[in-house]
């Protein structure tokens, strides 16, 4: 499998065309940002993980009915947290009464880590798990708090983590990109700025895909035959270079380029990795694929997508979630049964593609991130069985690739509330994601604006508590 | 108001004058000499007649000094051996500076001329005692570090490389009592019957009581080098007390057993621990992966290009890591030959990847010969249990990916005896999973990955 992406059987015909394309090498020559030239990109220390698989979960999941369990809102459920606690302005600041979890919570595994039957999949991978339970944002609203769990900071405009990696360690695929986003429906808010180059060289954003028979639009050529299509881009690239000779250096040119030669190699590289039909019966069962719920079907096919992208060498993969018949894991009502629509959808798919990646001794170079944006409240949002959003306390896991599996990090108070021991930030989690990927994150920089500028910024330390 | 109160130590006070006091005699001493050579220009003859007046000042200042000086010694804590020559070399100056101010006073009549060899001789032993006694205060390199780029004074034990292979009681402990507490408590002197030379003889403890008990708190010796300084049964009575961190390392020793063998990485070191490995000994007791252990020049250039020519290709684990990482550019390719261009990084290679790439039993005699190979992927090949041989001698092979090659249960022998092997993947081999549980007895540390069986992909209860 990893022959044919690695210049493999059509690979060969393919490079020998390109070696005939006035773009290509003569690109390679002048230094531009390629990915071909990842090879040459060196992580700082050797490295305990290769590729990043980002599962992010959009909306925000309630902790205390996930993976925080407490005993003390069971016993004042239905209380007003006006008179246990102080409670923060939330976004519609309409405070109804503590709320218990919702679902039954048990210690799992040999380590004992705690998970509801929200994940009774996952909750089966836990020994292979560090559970962060001390999370905490800055902001308490969507967009905000994804561009800060996405970029590291909460306005729009900067570098995605996944870029920042991809600038830092390039693909190890020349036929595919470094940073693959495959799309499970639900765009989070915010936007495709979640996932953007920012004031990196523009070759560095996120390739968007979707796991499906063509993940990328416009992939198979639409030409008759590879002449036509050659001529078109020998015209192209003519056009290119007499612009790029009359600029000079221009990133915005270099890196269209860059992106064309890109999806030429990719014409052949993509509709391989989404041709599933070398995968056993079994492990396409297991993932889900054969699911009666369509986005567990959906979601199982990114999984087994973000494997093989793992496979083929791609450093940072996001996966968005499907778009359930519920809202994203936003429940501001009615929380037991979106969370149950959410989490029945993503739960066997990524306890599959853990263990999936463990048989095949991947897991031990693959860090698997679990997160969202922010976390809920231990009380309802007004009477209708949900919960607002709360930046104060959330959590969220880390497998493979460096982690100590079966560690449980950090604590909340007796409500789930607020963090009271070993809080982790946005940029401690960054920080911690880099290094395991050999980065040191206070070295890795770009100069934009008149300094130096860091994924982290001024801020964050690695979490050495969690890595094995 | 109490009498009591009045404590007064009249002795400490004028020791204490005493680096006050010393730089009178030499200031006089330096301008006796000065006049001296000045005076026997004839310009400056007149000097001459100040030389009588100078060198009593000298000697008066140096008696005053030589006197306080022997009040300060008295009250302790001075490196002994220093302090014997620093008080006979000032003895020695007070009494050669008399000699001098008799004879420029002409007191000594009948006497040969050597007025420049007392002043030399004045000289030298001035110079002398004043950096002896600069090492009493500041320690004995005080002077000439920064000359010569020491560093900053803290303990530079030779400890192994590899925290794995520190021995607490070897590597910390011991060192601590062979310089602070063996001048009296070896082999031969035991005070007190005391012998600190060796674990065993440890064990038997002293006079006053045991050294090893069952925690710090219950060891004697722990107890001495706690007490206050001034305490007459503190230890060392002499010479430099022991460090925060020399005491904390021997607390931590003591209170996990004492034992004589006992490895640094067995148990949990705390974090102040850490700190104080890092900061008093330069050293990081966390384990380090066997990839950053490994000190090696980088591969050439010409060697890189060759092999990447061959159809390889080789990436450097990092910027400072020179250790390589192979994957060969189109797997279905490599053959025997080409396997065998890779004899040219045998020392580099630490990870290799030939999954996939029709990789049979005798090809596994080239990988064997790859000291430094630490992760290997062999999925998807034609590996028989015979071939799994070829790779028992890898000093530090660590990480093993075997799954979909037929190999039974028989290949577990030479799984079992790979000595650094740490995770093994077999998914979809033919080993059997009683087989597997009869090693996981055995090899408790060995992780051994078998994959999904089908009975394990049907749904858990659901939500």
């Amino acid at each position: 499998m990893l022959s044919m992406c690695r210049g493999g059987f059509g690979g060969i015909a393919l490079f020998g065309l390109m070696s005939s394309l006035p773009f290509g090498r003569k690109l390679l020559a002048a230094g531009l940002p390629n990915a071909a030239s990842g090879a040459e990109k060196l992580p700082d220390f050797a490295p305990r993980a290769k590729s990043i698989i980002f599962l992010y979960m959009d909306g925000g999941i309630s902790q205390v009915d996930a993976f925080d369990p407490k005993p003390r809102l069971d016993r004042e459920h239905g209380q007003n947290p006006l008179k246990k606690f102080k409670v923060d302005a939330t976004q519609f600041n309409n405070f109804g009464t503590l709320m218990k979890g919702q679902w039954n919570f048990k210690q799992h595994g040999e380590s004992g880590i705690w998970m509801s039957d929200l994940f009774p999949h996952i909750s089966t991978c836990v020994d292979d798990i560090a559970m962060i339970n001390s999370m905490v944002s800055e902001f308490p609203e969507h967009t905000n708090a994804n561009y800060f769990l996405h970029t590291g900071v909460g306005i729009q405009g900067r570098p995605s983590m996944g870029a920042w990696v991809n600038y830092g360690l390039g693909s190890e695929n020349e036929n595919l990109p470094g940073y693959v986003v495959l799309d499970g429906g639900l765009i989070p808010p915010g936007g495709i700025d979640n996932f953007k180059n920012g004031f990196l060289p523009a070759s560095y954003q996120a390739s968007i895909m979707k796991a499906q028979d063509v993940p990328l639009t416009n992939v198979r050529p639409l030409e008759s035959d590879d002449a036509d299509q050659q001529a078109k881009l020998q015209h192209i690239a003519k056009m290119d270079q007499s612009i790029l000779g009359k600029l000079g250096h221009a990133d915005q040119i270099e890196s269209a380029i860059a992106n064309y030669e890109l999806a030429y190699r990719m014409q052949v590289s993509v509709p391989e990795l989404s041709d599933f039909s070398g995968e056993s019966a079994a492990i396409r069962r297991f993932y889900g694929l054969d699911s009666d719920d369509k986005h567990m079907r959906t979601y199982a096919a990114q999984c087994l997508m973000a494997r093989r992208l793992v496979e083929r060498g791609v450093r940072f993969i996001e996966l968005t979630c499907p778009q359930v018949e519920a809202d994203r894991w936003d429940q501001h009502s009615n929380l037991k049964e979106g969370h149950s629509l959410n989490a029945h959808a993503v739960d066997q798919p990524i306890a599959a593609l853990i263990k999936d990646l463990k048989q095949r001794g991947l897991l031990e170079t693959t860090l698997i991130v679990f997160a969202g944006e922010f976390g809920r409240t231990p009380f309802a949002q007004g009477d209708g069985g949900g919960r607002d959003h709360n930046p104060s306390a959330f959590s969220i896991w880390l497998a493979g690739g460096g982690i100590k599996g079966g560690t449980t990090y950090g604590r909340t108070d007796e409500y789930g509330y607020r963090v009271i021991e070993n809080p982790v930030s946005i940029h401690e989690l960054h920080a911690t994601m880099l290094h395991l990927l050999g980065i040191d994150h206070e070295q890795q920089t770009f100069r934009f604006s008149g300094r130096d500028i860091r994924l982290t910024d001024v801020h964050g330390r690695v979490i050495h508590d969690i890595i094995a | 108001m109490e009498s009591a109160v009045l404590n007064i130590d009249l002795i400490t006070f004028l020791g204490r004058l005493h680096p006050l006091i010393v730089h009178l005699p030499i200031g006089f001493m330096l301008l006796g000499g000065l006049f001296y050579l000045l005076g026997r220009q004839q310009k400056y003859e007149f000097l001459n007649r100040a030389l009588p007046v100078l060198f009593l000042l000298n000697a008066i200042g140096a008696i005053a000094a030589a006197l306080f000086g022997w009040l300060l010694a008295d009250t302790g804590g001075y490196d002994p051996d220093l302090l014997f020559w620093h008080r006979w070399a000032g003895v020695g100056s007070a009494l050669v500076s008399i000699l001098a101010w008799l004879y420029f006073d002409g007191r000594l009549t009948n006497f040969p001329a050597i007025s420049g060899w007392l002043i030399g001789l004045l000289l030298f032993l001035i110079v002398m005692t004043g950096h002896l006694g600069g090492s009493l205060t500041h320690g004995s390199n005080y002077l000439i570090d920064p000359l010569i780029g020491q560093t900053d004074g803290r303990n530079t034990l030779s400890l192994p490389e590899h925290p794995d292979s520190v021995i607490v009681f070897r590597d910390f402990v011991q060192p601590v009592l062979t310089a602070k507490c063996l001048d009296c408590h070896n082999s031969e002197t035991k005070k007190s019957a005391l012998d600190l030379s060796s674990w065993e003889a440890m064990q038997k403890g002293g006079k006053s009581g045991k050294v090893i008990g069952a925690s710090a708190l219950s060891s004697e010796l722990f107890a001495r080098v706690t007490l206050p300084p001034y305490h007459e049964k503190s230890m060392p009575p002499e010479g430099e007390s022991l460090t925060y961190g020399e005491i904390r390392l021997i607390e931590w020793w003591l209170n996990n057993g004492a034992g004589p063998e006992s490895r640094l990485t067995a148990q949990e070191i705390p974090p102040d621990l850490k700190i104080v490995m890092r900061r008093d000994y330069k050293f990081d007791p966390v384990p380090q992966p066997f990839v950053e252990t490994v000190q090696i020049a980088p591969l050439p250039a010409d060697t890189i290009a060759t092999l990447q020519s061959a159809g390889w290709r080789i990436i450097k684990l990092s910027k400072g890591n020179n250790l390589l990482e192979v994957s060969p550019q189109n797997p279905p390719l490599v053959n025997h030959e080409m396997l065998q261009t890779l004899l040219a990084a045998s020392n580099h290679i630490t990870w290799l990847n030939l999954g996939h790439a029709n990789i049979s039993d005798q090809d596994l005699e080239i990988i064997s010969q790859f000291v430094n190979l630490s992760r290997l992927r062999l999925e998807n090949n034609q590996i028989t249990d015979g071939g799994l041989r070829h790779l028992i001698d890898l000093p530090h092979l660590e990480s093993l990916t075997l799954y979909q090659n037929p190999i039974t249960n028989a290949g577990l022998e030479a799984i079992k005896e790979m000595p650094a092997l740490k995770r093994v993947y077999l998914w979809e081999t033919g080993i059997t999973a009683t087989a597997v549980d009869d090693i996981r007895e055995s090899h408790q540390e060995l992780i051994l990955e078998t994959g999904l069986q089908l009975e394990e992909m049907t749904e858990p209860d659901s939500i």
